[in-house]
């Protein structure tokens, strides 16, 4: 169990680093979604609302959209997914981010569910 | 661990709806999905043909790196993106579908089981219509918007007939809704296809990794007779209601907004 992490019931999970919001997806998510071939990753500088469409990622022929899970500009993203996007299903906390974010309100953390509460979440127990 | 099953439901939509244009088949199926992620119409299997020769390309892939633009272009032929992912696919032969369904979670079923649950009542619907097919077993194939065009592989849960494709299917997931697109072909357009893509792409014996319809059954198809045996068949192994319905006046208005108004 990660404290430091943020998870979302979209399934991406949170860690400010640094001064950044670095975001990923879960484990569960690349469990459930396969070998991922493919990913869309957002430019440098764009901005997004929480809930937002932020890119897409490909595994067995299916496209899935990836959600923001906070308000803010993107700073960095994980240019190694280009080549690797086997990372986030190998590595999905680390190697595997995605992208890093200036957090714009972090008063928006506070609606996300801790690991705990997303573990229950993903095994029925919570409806957020 | 195991993946959750697809949401139950006690009715599918059935449209059957001939050939249509190319660029409204596609705006049509994103519509729909909309249109069932908010709640407005149940889930629906939509079948469909095309008015002439189009080419689908995945959502990922670049037209101009996985085909012959050139020879696409002298052929007429229209090229368009996918909402959902794989590969290329050449339209005009084949019965084309499309699923959508609401999802209360974004992962409500991983993305292999849902098309283990989709491609068995496919199957039955097939088999209705006296094509029988197996699902593709073994392990999932590493399957990312490459070159090589659909048919030319077959990943696990795919259908099958004697280990040839039949059916090829792709997913978008997007909160709220799923939507898979696939194409069944019913006469062979490999040949027409190889001519279509990028000179010295290595096919390895293209024509003997797909089969057709017509091959299988051994006679003439028509288009929608087989679409609507598929969908009785269909209906039946979801133990689900069948309605035959067109499409809603705002979910065509919808898809006509999307061809005209450049989304």
């Amino acid at each position: 169990m990660d404290e430091a992490i943020r998870c979302t019931s979209e399934h991406e999970w949170i860690r400010v680093e640094e001064g950044l919001a670095v975001v990923g997806l879960t484990d569960y998510a690349q469990s459930e979604l396969g070998d991922i071939v493919y990913v869309e990753l957002p430019e440098i500088g764009a901005r997004f609302e929480k809930g937002e469409v932020f890119g897409t990622v490909e595994s067995v022929k299916s496209v899935t959209d990836l959600y923001s899970p906070i308000s803010g500009e993107i700073k960095e993203v994980n240019v190694e997914l280009e080549a690797h996007p086997e990372l986030i299903n190998q590595d999905p906390y680390h190697q595997g981010w995605v992208m890093k974010l200036e957090i714009q309100d972090s008063s928006e953390m506070d609606d996300l569910m801790t690991d705990a509460e997303y573990e229950e979440f993903i095994s029925g127990g919570v409806e957020e | 661990m195991t993946g959750k099953a697809l949401p139950s439901t006690d009715v599918w939509r059935i449209i059957l709806h001939g050939d249509q244009e190319p660029h409204f088949n596609m705006a049509l199926d994103q519509a729909l999905l909309d249109s069932v992620v908010a709640g407005r119409a149940p889930p629906t299997l939509r079948f469909y043909g095309w008015t002439k020769a189009a080419i689908t390309v995945g959502y990922h892939q670049n037209p101009e790196k996985v085909l012959n633009m050139e020879a696409v272009r002298a052929a007429g032929i229209e090229v368009l993106k996918r909402p959902t992912g794989g590969r290329a696919v050449l339209h005009g032969d084949d019965l084309t579908y499309s699923i959508t369904l609401p999802r209360a979670d974004l992962l409500a079923s991983s993305v292999i089981v849902s098309y283990r649950s989709l491609s068995e009542a496919l199957a039955a619907g097939l088999a209705q219509a006296g094509v029988h097919v197996t699902l593709a077993r073994g392990k999932g194939i590493h399957m990312g918007p490459g070159p090589q065009p659909c048919f030319t592989s077959t990943a696990r849960y795919e259908l099958t007939s004697n280990g040839r494709k039949l059916v090829g299917s792709a997913q978008r997931r997007m909160r709220g809704g799923l939507l898979q697109q696939g194409s069944i072909p019913l006469r062979d357009g490999g040949v027409r296809l190889r001519g279509l893509l990028p000179d010295g792409l290595d096919l390895g014996g293209l024509e003997n990794r797909w089969t057709t319809v017509e091959e299988i059954t051994g006679r003439a198809v028509e288009c929608m007779s087989l679409a609507s045996a598929v969908a009785e068949g269909f209906c039946r192994q979801w133990g689900a209601r069948m309605v035959t319905h067109p499409p809603h006046d705002d979910e065509l208005r919808d898809a006509q907004r999307i061809v005209y108004g450049g989304e």
